[in-house]
């Protein structure tokens, strides 16, 4: 059995221009950022969108990358951007739409409301009451699990401001939560 | 120590994770965790980075900043002109584009606008891995006729097109739509999120059936079009009502030509047939077809049938006899039969649904199972990959108990259990087991592993009986104890369906003589 190619590795051989590299840093990363992305409140399909242009963005710059921070928090900082694009792009078209009068588009069929359970609903609803900026850095340490350190690295904040914003997002989302019928 | 050192020392100690401690927050969090976010399929986002990729290349800056200035004037001036008319906006056509999987031929097909020439991905950049000879199709606005054989709809599904079918296929801003008019196609959907906004569907005749993440064919013959759904759920809708939503392993059959399609409701029970059903009575069963509490899948398993517990959870069938409707109801079962076995001579998927129901009408209607047995191994025989092959290993792995065939009945059910059933029908499948083993070889020993997986269902209608039976079966292992226990855990339950009996068992297991005869 052949063992999965390290990060570093992957990323010199991407640089270096091997074709199954670049497949495979897209195959392994995608569910994560993904899954970041919807954390952050991007929908779908803006999340696709979201996600493709992340990608983009690695595929573009990865020359320049060269080991200067650990990949994934690239990753996380690249989705916080593009989350923060999204949010902007859907605020622009809830606008339009209210100039020209017209509805919100909605799916021709309802989607299946139970393929998400209940508690993962409540999580989303609550995340989505929060602010942006306390959403950022509440979804990197609660739920992806980083460090301080490695989220000061994807989000340019200082270090206290982190511990500020953590502070704040914790007692607005168990707020929310408690709004939406406590766990 | 630098301060730089200390400073991260410090945003280091961050308090502990929410997950990590106790109270109502963590508790969300941690069921959160262990539902990981549908991830839509990797392979379809990178053939779009991809394309998109080819698209940006060879952009120059300066070309890119006069689009954007172009853009906004003609945003700005769209907008204007919506904001004037407040019409529908009518759906320009647009150029569609077929490549081949190889990426050597390229093929443009133009209506009334500018075709659309494909850039070359950049050299950095790799091609997906190909399957060989697979068309891959691009969806746009306009319609483009899909290929008899197998194509790939770049992005939304795969789809088979039987070789004298006859379909387009075309996408809009909340759909993508294959209208078939003719043969018979299988398709394999990507899940659809549910807030994704953007649904895929099929249209034949007069019916629309959406897909909510499935594979599922559809046939169309001259004068029905027939629905079997392999996984997944799909929606079918008549104009603006909804008419059923069909569940992996059933199907659905209406009439091509009806303006209104009549119908027969979950349960085998068909509407009276002089004519077409009001669509309000339709819809309203649709709906009921999925109440609360009812599973959107498959239902329990009907093997070793127990009084009342029959239709329970009787599967979205709507339609199914639509073919033979008013011999069905008549009360005359063998006129129906024949009706069947006729619809039955043919080779589409058609044929295998009226096979099915032939055994159906042999089981509840004739009470013959031996016969229903034969019909639906001639089923399997005539289509051995049919669309209902695992609705019939299902119905026959119910139907052999019946006629004492255990161990046929035992081998059925290990089949369907190897093919990776979804966790309901597997846990129908072995109170099905469990059942057989216990009331038909008389091993509960070997029941026990049976019941104790269907205990652990979350359909009440399996998990119930499971948990009684294995409790029985302690107590007639002689394990007092544990059987006490079983019946104790049973009347915990809330809603016990034969607390009753399981309270007469428990008082004669504490009694002086521990329930021994």
């Amino acid at each position: 059995m052949t063992a999965a190619p390290t990060t570093e590795s992957l990323v010199t051989r991407c640089i270096a221009g091997e074709r199954q590299a670049w497949r495979e840093l897209h195959r392994r990363y995608y569910a994560t950022v993904y899954g970041f992305l919807r954390r952050l409140g991007v929908r779908p399909p803006e999340t696709e969108d979201a996600c493709q242009e992340v990608f983009v963005q690695v595929f573009r710059y990865l020359a320049t990358f060269q080991h200067r921070a650990d990949l994934r928090t690239w990753l996380y900082k690249l989705s916080i951007s593009q989350a923060a694009r999204a949010r902007r792009r859907s605020a622009m078209r809830q606008a339009v739409r209210w100039l020209l009068r017209q509805e919100a588009e909605t799916a021709t069929a309802p989607g299946p409301a139970w393929s998400e359970s209940d508690a993962q609903k409540r999580v989303h609803r609550a995340l989505d009451r929060m602010k942006a900026i306390h959403r950022g850095v509440f979804v990197l340490f609660e739920l992806e699990g980083l460090s301080g350190a490695e989220i000061a690295a994807a989000t340019g904040l200082p270090h206290a401001t982190i511990r500020r914003r953590l502070h704040n997002a914790r007692r607005e989302f168990e707020a929310a939560l408690e709004d939406e019928g406590g766990a | 120590m630098t301060s730089e050192a200390n400073g991260r020392d410090r945003v280091d100690a961050l308090p502990r994770r929410i997950v990590e401690g106790d109270g109502p927050a963590a508790d969300a969090l941690r069921r959160f965790e262990r539902q990981p976010p549908h991830v839509p399929l990797e392979g379809a986002a990178w053939d779009r980075t991809l394309a998109r990729l080819g698209r940006d290349a060879g952009r120059h800056p300066a070309r890119l900043a006069f689009a954007l200035v172009v853009g906004a004037f003609g945003g700005a001036a769209l907008l204007y002109f919506a904001s004037l008319t407040r019409g529908p906006v009518a759906e320009p056509t647009a150029a569609v584009a077929t490549t081949a999987r190889a990426g050597v031929s390229s093929v443009t097909v133009a209506a009334d606008a500018a075709p659309v020439r494909p850039r070359p991905p950049p050299e950095a950049t790799p091609r997906p891995p190909a399957r060989e000879g697979l068309p891959r199709i691009q969806l746009a606005r306009a319609a483009v006729g899909l290929p008899p054989g197998r194509a790939e709809l770049i992005g939304e599904a795969e789809i088979l097109l039987s070789p004298a079918g006859r379909a387009r296929a075309f996408a809009l801003p909340g759909a993508a739509t294959v209208e078939l008019q003719a043969g018979e196609v299988e398709l394999r959907v990507e899940k659809r999120h549910p807030d994704a906004g953007r649904v895929f569907e099929v249209r034949s005749g007069p019916y629309r059936f959406t897909v909510l993440g499935t594979v599922f064919r559809v046939s169309r013959s001259n004068d029905q079009v027939t629905l079997s759904v392999t996984e997944g759920r799909v929606a079918v809708n008549q104009g603006k009502t909804a008419l059923a939503i069909v569940a992996a392993g059933g199907y659905w059959v209406g009439s091509a030509r009806a303006e209104r399609p009549r119908a027969s409701w979950p349960g085998g029970q068909t509407q009276a047939t002089g004519g077409p059903a009001p669509a309000s009575a339709v819809a309203t069963e649709a709906r009921t077809a999925l109440a609360p509490g009812q599973s959107p899948t498959s239902p329990p398993a009907l093997a070793m049938e127990r009084p009342g517990e029959r239709g329970a959870g009787s599967q979205v069938r709507p339609l199914a006899r639509e073919a033979c409707p008013a011999r069905a109801d008549s009360g005359d079962p063998r006129a129906a039969l024949a009706c069947f076995e006729t619809a039955a001579r043919g080779s589409n998927l058609g044929a295998e649904v009226a096979l099915h129901e032939a055994a159906r009408l042999y089981r509840d209607e004739l009470a013959d199972p031996g016969r229903a047995i034969a019909t639906l191994q001639e089923a399997r025989r005539r289509f051995p990959s049919g669309a209902l092959g695992a609705e019939i290993g299902v119905t026959l792995a119910e139907l052999l108990p019946k006629v004492g065939r255990y161990r046929e009945a035992l081998d059925e059910s290990a089949a369907l259990l190897g093919g990776r059933p979804g966790p309901r029908r597997a846990s129908e499948l072995h109170l099905l087991r469990g059942d057989v083993l216990r009331a038909g070889l008389g091993s509960c020993a070997e029941a026990d592993a049976e019941y104790e997986a269907a205990a652990r269902s979350d359909d009440e209608r399996v998990a119930d009986p499971a948990s009684f039976w294995r409790a029985v079966c302690f107590e007639a292992r002689g394990r007092t104890a544990d059987a006490r226990a079983a019946f104790a855990r049973y009347l915990a339950r809330g809603r016990a369906a034969r607390a009753a009996d399981a309270r007469r068992h428990l008082k004669a297991l504490e009694g002086p003589d521990g329930g021994r005869p």
